[in-house]
């Protein structure tokens, strides 16, 4: 089995992490697949070469959460190509729903059947692996293209808000993109999955939780005004919910079990 | 020289298999060109594209093909092999238009009109008929205008209006039409009655042009008055038929393997097809 990481293509490093290659399975050997992929969105192109060359395409699918195990446990003569993307990019650059995306994969000959053909055609005639991530770059600098706008709006939103994920983010970033309350909010529930506000206060919660884990603390009132929580009330409830334990507890006996 | 129109019929997976089974029902059919995705084949004289374009579409009886039999040997022949597996929506019985006629949907659910006849009668063995159905039910007469329109020497051959005790159908609907668009039959029927299929990329009807004047020209026409532009040369005109504006070279180009790979990376990211830019990829 022969595998490598590469870099994204230039234009695309804004949107994906990394490129997976695997081919020329001389047989099975799942033990040694070199995989992170759980959690991780990612493009999938399978084909196989037949006995006479002819090649196929066995999958072309998009998996907006993970992807299963079994996809990787490639066999014959085929070889797997995947994108894995960056958060909150899929969605954006093949202008689907987060939320259909998370629920199913998508087969991508159902998004766009036309370039699908298209995209088939030059997977079909290419001479090597390499021409064949050329083709599948070609797709993504395209719709790239088509939604440059959206995506760079949603990965400065995203990024802002995790930086700084106080109440008064949510307005500042919606006046420094020009754009109205319906707009912003309809866009984001569609390429997040999640309001605006509802991020926001899972990212505060990431990075007080990231504070109390480390210690990083004289008295829990710091943690709550270090990640802008209006008082040690508000931190305590945000933190209840997403744990359903309180600090105090937590730094007792860490976390409890969800049965319990 | 006649305009080359020619049906292209949408599959999933299935493509080579219903070619095969095409030539070994129709009288002088062969397969003309073959790769993963695109099957060619000649009925004859009339060239269907049989397309693997996955599952998001499939042909349904809004578009089917009028097969006009010369004998009864032929016509049951044909119905026998296209029946297997397939649905039968018209038996084959007597009918007012038709000694001996016949609808039935393939097992790749293509709608197949067979009629005894004679093919001077039409002078084409194969005919598309489109059905107006649902939101387009009452716009035949109107399309036939528009695409009279668009296509030179066209010309109607009948209209056969529905008349007054034929519910659902409303008194003065079209119920059959002929016309010929620039040397390519084409029938036009309108139907009231609750049909759960319209018009769709399933059955799509493609032009082939030698320059980009005419891609541009089609293109522009068919698209207006409530059309729309698809991708990779596709479009809908005004009453959601499917049609393909194509280079005529585009078939060459695609039958070498050298070629196609490239044309296709130049054109998926077209909406009409520009054929300059396609070519020269081509030999880039």
């Amino acid at each position: 089995m022969k595998y490598r990481y590469q870099r994204p293509h230039p234009s695309l490093t804004d949107y994906i992490r990394t490129v997976l290659v695997l081919e020329s399975f001389a047989e099975p050997d799942a033990e040694q697949l070199p995989l992170f992929t759980n959690g991780i969105p990612a493009l999938l192109c399978e084909t196989e070469k037949d006995e006479k060359e002819n090649e196929t395409i066995i999958r072309l699918t998009l998996y907006g959460k993970s992807t299963p195990e079994d996809c990787w446990s490639a066999i014959g003569n085929r070889t797997i190509i995947a994108y894995f993307f960056k958060p909150f990019t899929v969605a954006c650059l093949f202008n689907l729903s987060a939320a259909k995306l998370v629920k199913d994969p998508v087969e991508l000959s159902t998004w766009n059947p036309h370039q699908i053909n298209a995209l088939k055609t030059q997977l079909i005639y290419a001479q090597t692996t390499t021409q064949k991530v050329e083709a599948l770059d070609n797709l993504l600098i395209y719709q790239l293209k088509q939604h440059k706008k959206e995506c760079e709006m949603i990965r400065l939103i995203t990024d802002e808000i995790m930086y700084n994920p106080t109440t008064e983010i949510l307005s500042q970033v919606q006046e420094k993109l020009q754009i109205n309350e319906r707009s912003f909010q309809r866009l984001f529930k569609k390429y997040v999955g999640v309001t605006p506000n509802q991020y926001r206060r899972i990212c505060q919660f990431q990075t007080s939780f990231n504070q109390l884990r480390e210690k990083n603390f004289d008295k829990l009132t710091d943690i709550a005004y270090d990640n802008g929580f209006a008082d040690q009330s508000h931190f305590i409830r945000s933190f209840r919910e997403f744990t359903h334990t309180t600090p105090n507890d937590y730094l007792r006996s860490g976390l409890k079990e969800k049965n319990e | 020289m006649k305009q080359s129109i020619s049906p292209c019929l949408w599959y999933n997976g299935q493509a080579q298999e219903a070619a095969k089974l095409y030539c070994s029902v129709f009288a002088n059919a062969k397969i003309t060109a073959q790769s993963s995705i695109v099957t060619a084949i000649d009925v004859s004289g009339q060239s269907f594209i049989l397309l693997d374009g996955g599952p998001m579409y499939q042909p349904n009886p809004s578009i089917s093909f009028y097969y006009i039999c010369e004998t009864e040997e032929e016509l049951y022949r044909i119905w026998n092999g296209l029946s297997k597996e397939g649905l039968v929506m018209m038996p084959l019985d007597k009918y007012p238009w038709a000694e001996k006629y016949g609808w039935l949907a393939d097992k790749f659910s293509v709608s197949w009109q067979l009629a005894i006849g004679k093919i001077s009668d039409t002078g084409q063995k194969i005919t598309p008929s489109l059905l107006f159905t649902g939101k387009q039910y009452g716009r035949v007469d109107e399309a036939i205008a528009n695409y009279s329109s668009v296509f030179k020497n066209t010309t109607v051959d009948g209209i056969l209006r529905y008349g007054a005790n034929e519910q659902p159908d409303q008194e003065g609907k079209v119920k059959h039409a002929q016309i010929n668009l620039d040397g390519n039959k084409l029938m036009l029927m309108e139907s009231a009655a609750a049909h759960k299929f319209t018009f769709s990329e399933g059955v799509s009807l493609t032009i082939y042009c030698e320059t980009q004047e005419q891609i541009d020209y089609y293109w522009e026409k068919l698209t207006a008055k409530g059309g729309q532009e698809s991708m990779c040369g596709w479009l809908k005109d005004p009453y959601g038929v499917s049609w393909q504006i194509v280079p005529t070279v585009l078939s060459k180009i695609m039958s070498d393997p050298a070629k196609a790979g490239k044309a296709a990376k130049a054109f998926m990211s077209m909406r009409k097809l520009n054929i300059e830019q396609i070519v020269q990829a081509s030999i880039a």
